[in-house]
């Protein structure tokens, strides 16, 4: 059902799993009781910007419903919307470079409403904004912009990166050989009052909720949805394991959508349900030996954020015998925790090891440490124009790939949500010569 | 006004005649980005902390491991160091100032060659709980570390005749700023003098400074229109020469290698010298456009507000390196909230060079404006 948006040719992205295509009515569902929520004034609705710091587990325990910035903004842009909210946004004075997952979120806020066709997507404003640096400087930043305008009660965590002092370099380990979530977050220790001062953001956090909600968090829930979360943790790394089997059972135009129950309701028996039945339709897919597309010959990895107006270009890859079979971006959110321990430590640990919390040089490793399992022939790069924390390490991931593997990288340069800049001829161009290109390797190796 | 710069102080360190000096009688030196290190620290241990600024050198080696969208800053200290740019420092110490300079240590620790390499953590909200004590303890870390690189102890005295050096030099810079507010000395006069202490080290600069400022030998800046100028970090005077040239005079500006630097002295009245330390770089520099502080923004444009009054402003430009997040997220409400107070205001986005024609016309109409 590929839709042709004529402009700057782009097309949606076309499911596999039954699963993964009801994703949409349960964000209509949230969306229906946020709008409740927001008339009767039962619970509060927080924006988030910088996962991980704020964990919406802590907000389920507390009854407020947790939205996303860079979410609210992916479906606007799957939508075919992003572009006229990120105009709103410039004509302001943003500049053209700024990160579009805000700007489509401003431009939606400072006047995109009132487009007849967000009916359906029409998230409620803020009760208060929370932010944290656990992905990027912007982030917060843009918390703090929101706040300019909303004037809601605002919280901001501080959390510190894993600096490269911290890295174990030269012992490249091996186990994720065994398990892939082994090789998902940060696996040296960790300073003691590093953890320390997470705790602190994060007790600060729940003061803070306190506060303004009226209520007390209730500590046995809490350690309640940090279980379903560890649970749903380990169903979606589980789909992720089933992955590196030849061929590749699902591809990212399904994994992509399945991001969004963890970013949201981690914590809720929801999450547990959508992975739990997205990992027995994969499972039963291998037993069946089935691919996610017809003729699989070039298994990739992805890189970056997917161009949400543009997941149709997953399709142009299958068309041409090409999956993407591991991306770094889904392992982002979910954290395999252990239940008998105490929640905030749990979280802390959650917050602090999560893959964009790492030193650039980690983050690198995560993504070598892939290439053997998930039996790689190349890698592309869906390079985020407007995102410093993408672009950035995209030649750094390059050198290092390169390095060590002789793989070579694609870097196609096309923004997450702004359709502008997107140049279709020249990108499918190229993808053509990267795959020939992978094609020439391989017969060379089969010699 | 006794300074020259091209033959006392260069921004660049390879062209540095300060840091050539320094390393001829044997002394060690660490570049610093970017002004959240604490510089205190690194001369306690003996060594000659230097901001690095970058420059306006065209870039292309950098571009195999760096990406071209960040901010040319960025870019051009990377490039600098691959083609042998910063040989005459033993080291470099980053702090977590924005995601290019955080990605810039990355890519520095694998590709450039220097003995030296130091990552500090600092906390982007200054006033959170628990900050201050988290970044003294990266700083207890980052004493370790240089105890290590010198082969000698850090005491306390020797921190505590570090800092109260530091504080004359800072008081250097306020009586600068001083000067130049009152119209007595131009923008560019002050920005060199300023620039020369943050790439001296800090004894040489003290002496120096307190002398030039006390024979008071200066030559004060035409009658034009007075300028405020806002943004990030300017690896030379250009900017301040530009506007001299058409008639104007930068009579404040926010940059850290500049109009910041003329802060309030560290009030040493605890005894933990790294606590006043951590505490001084989280709460004095709360206007920076990187750091999530509540009250941050206000806090800048009082700090904008206040100059403006002080100097008679006329007009504020800001002048914003491409691909800057920070000060590009607070452009939009800065410049509404000084055009509601009645300001005008230019927005000049920098790159490579400040000296193209579209930025010199703007500028021209803009300074015409205000006359
Ligand atoms: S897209 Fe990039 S800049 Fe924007 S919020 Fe995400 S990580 Fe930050
Ligand atoms: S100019 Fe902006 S982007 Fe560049 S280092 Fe400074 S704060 Fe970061």
């Amino acid at each position: 059902m590929a839709e042709q948006n004529s402009k700057h040719k782009t097309m949606r992205g076309k499911k596999g799993l039954q699963s993964t295509k009801k994703i949409f009515s349960y964000i209509k569902d949230y969306l229906q009781e946020m709008l409740k929520a927001k008339r009767d004034g039962s619970k509060l609705i927080a924006w988030i910007g910088g996962p991980q710091t704020i964990p919406v587990e802590i907000l389920h325990a507390m009854d407020i419903l947790p939205q996303q910035i860079d979410s609210m903004a992916a479906v606007f842009a799957a939508k075919q919307l992003s572009e006229r909210f990120i105009q709103i946004t410039e004509s302001k004075g943003y500049h053209h470079d700024l990160c579009t997952y805000y700007k489509t979120v401003y431009g939606y806020v400072l006047g995109g409403q009132d487009i007849p066709e967000v009916e359906g997507i029409n998230w409620p404003e803020p009760d208060i904004l929370l932010g944290s640096r656990s992905v990027c400087v912007l982030h917060p930043l843009g918390i703090r912009m929101l706040q300019r305008h909303f004037n809601v009660p605002t919280f901001i965590a501080d959390d510190p990166l894993i600096h490269p002092r911290m890295d174990v370099h030269n012992e490249k380990d091996r186990w994720y050989k065994e398990h892939s979530t082994v090789g998902v977050g940060y696996k040296h220790p960790i300073k003691e009052y590093y953890l320390e001062y997470v705790k602190v953001q994060i007790r600060r956090l729940i003061a803070f909720l306190e506060d303004v909600s009226g209520k007390k968090l209730d500590w046995g829930r809490l350690r309640e949805t940090v279980a379903l979360s560890s649970k749903a943790a380990e169903l979606f790394l589980e789909i992720q394991d089933l992955r590196r089997n030849v061929p590749c059972p699902v591809g990212a135009q399904d994994i992509m959508p399945l991001i969004g129950p963890g970013f949201y309701w981690a914590g809720l028996e929801m999450e547990v349900e959508i992975y739990q039945r997205a990992r027995d339709e994969v499972r039963e897919k291998v037993e069946k030996g089935e691919g996610a597309i017809p003729n699989e010959r070039f298994r990739l990895f992805f890189e970056g954020i997917p161009p949400w107006y543009n997941l149709g270009l997953f399709t142009y890859l299958a068309d041409r015998d090409a999956v993407s079979v591991a991306e770094t971006y889904p392992f982002e959110f979910v954290h395999v925790m252990d239940p008998d321990r105490d929640p905030i430590d749990n979280l802390a640990d959650k917050a602090l090891r999560y893959m964009y919390n790492t030193s650039v040089q980690e983050r690198s490793d995560l993504t070598l440490n892939q290439v053997e399992p998930y039996h790689l022939d190349g890698v592309i790069v869906w390079n985020s124009i407007c995102c410093k924390i993408f672009t950035l390490f995209s030649p750094f991931m390059r050198y290092d790939l390169e390095k060590e593997f002789g793989i070579p990288t694609l870097i196609l340069d096309a923004d997450q949500a702004d359709p502008r800049e997107y140049n279709d001829a020249m990108v499918k161009n190229r993808i053509d010569a990267y795959l020939e290109m992978l094609d020439k390797r391989k017969q060379q190796k089969a010699v | 006004m006794s300074l020259n710069l091209q033959t006392e102080y260069h921004p660049d360190p390879s062209k540095n005649p300060a840091l050539a000096d320094w390393k001829r009688n044997g002394g060690r030196a660490i570049g610093c980005l970017c002004a959240m290190v604490p510089v205190e620290i690194i001369n306690a241990a003996g060594l000659f902390p230097l901001r690095l600024v970058g420059n306006r050198e065209t870039v292309e080696r950098s571009r195999e491991y760096f990406s071209n969208y960040s901010c040319y800053f960025v870019q051009s200290i990377l490039e600098s160091a691959l083609n042998g740019g910063c040989d005459l420092l033993d080291g470099v110490v980053f702090s977590y100032t924005c995601d290019c300079i955080r990605f810039l240590s990355a890519i520095w620790e694998k590709v450039v060659d220097l003995p030296y390499f130091y990552f500090l953590n600092n906390p982007h909200c200054g006033n959170a709980e628990g900050a201050e004590t988290f970044f003294m303890e990266e700083m207890k870390n980052f004493v370790n570390s240089l105890e290590e690189l010198s082969g000698g102890e850090i005491s306390d005295e020797s921190l505590l005749d570090s800092i109260q050096l530091y504080n004359r030099l800072r008081s250097c810079y306020q009586r600068i700023d001083e000067l130049r507010i009152g119209a007595k000395i131009s923008g560019s006069q002050a920005a060199e003098l300023t620039l020369y202490g943050l790439m001296s080290p800090p004894s040489i600069a003290v002496e120096r400074l307190t002398r030039i400022i006390s024979e008071g030998d200066f030559t004060p800046p035409a009658e034009g229109p007075r300028v405020m100028a806002l943004g990030g970090v300017h690896p030379d005077l250009d900017i301040f020469h530009l506007v001299e040239s058409l008639g104007g005079n930068i009579i404040a500006d926010d940059f850290c290698m500049v109009g910041r630097c003329a802060e309030d002295e560290i009030d040493i009245t605890e005894d933990d010298l790294l606590f006043i330390l951590s505490r001084f770089y989280l709460n004095q520099r709360t206007q920076c456009p990187c750091m999530t502080t509540e009250g941050r923004f206000q806090r800048r444009l009082d700090y904008i507000m206040k100059k403006i009054k002080l100097g008679s402003v006329d007009g504020v430009v800001f002048t914003i390196q491409r691909y800057c997040d920070p000060h590009q997220l607070d452009y939009p409400d800065l410049s509404a909230a000084l055009a509601d107070r009645g300001i005008p205001t230019l927005l000049v986005e920098v790159e490579q060079s400040i000296y193209s024609e579209p930025i010199k016309n703007r500028l021209e109409a803009f300074v015409e404006m205000l006359s």
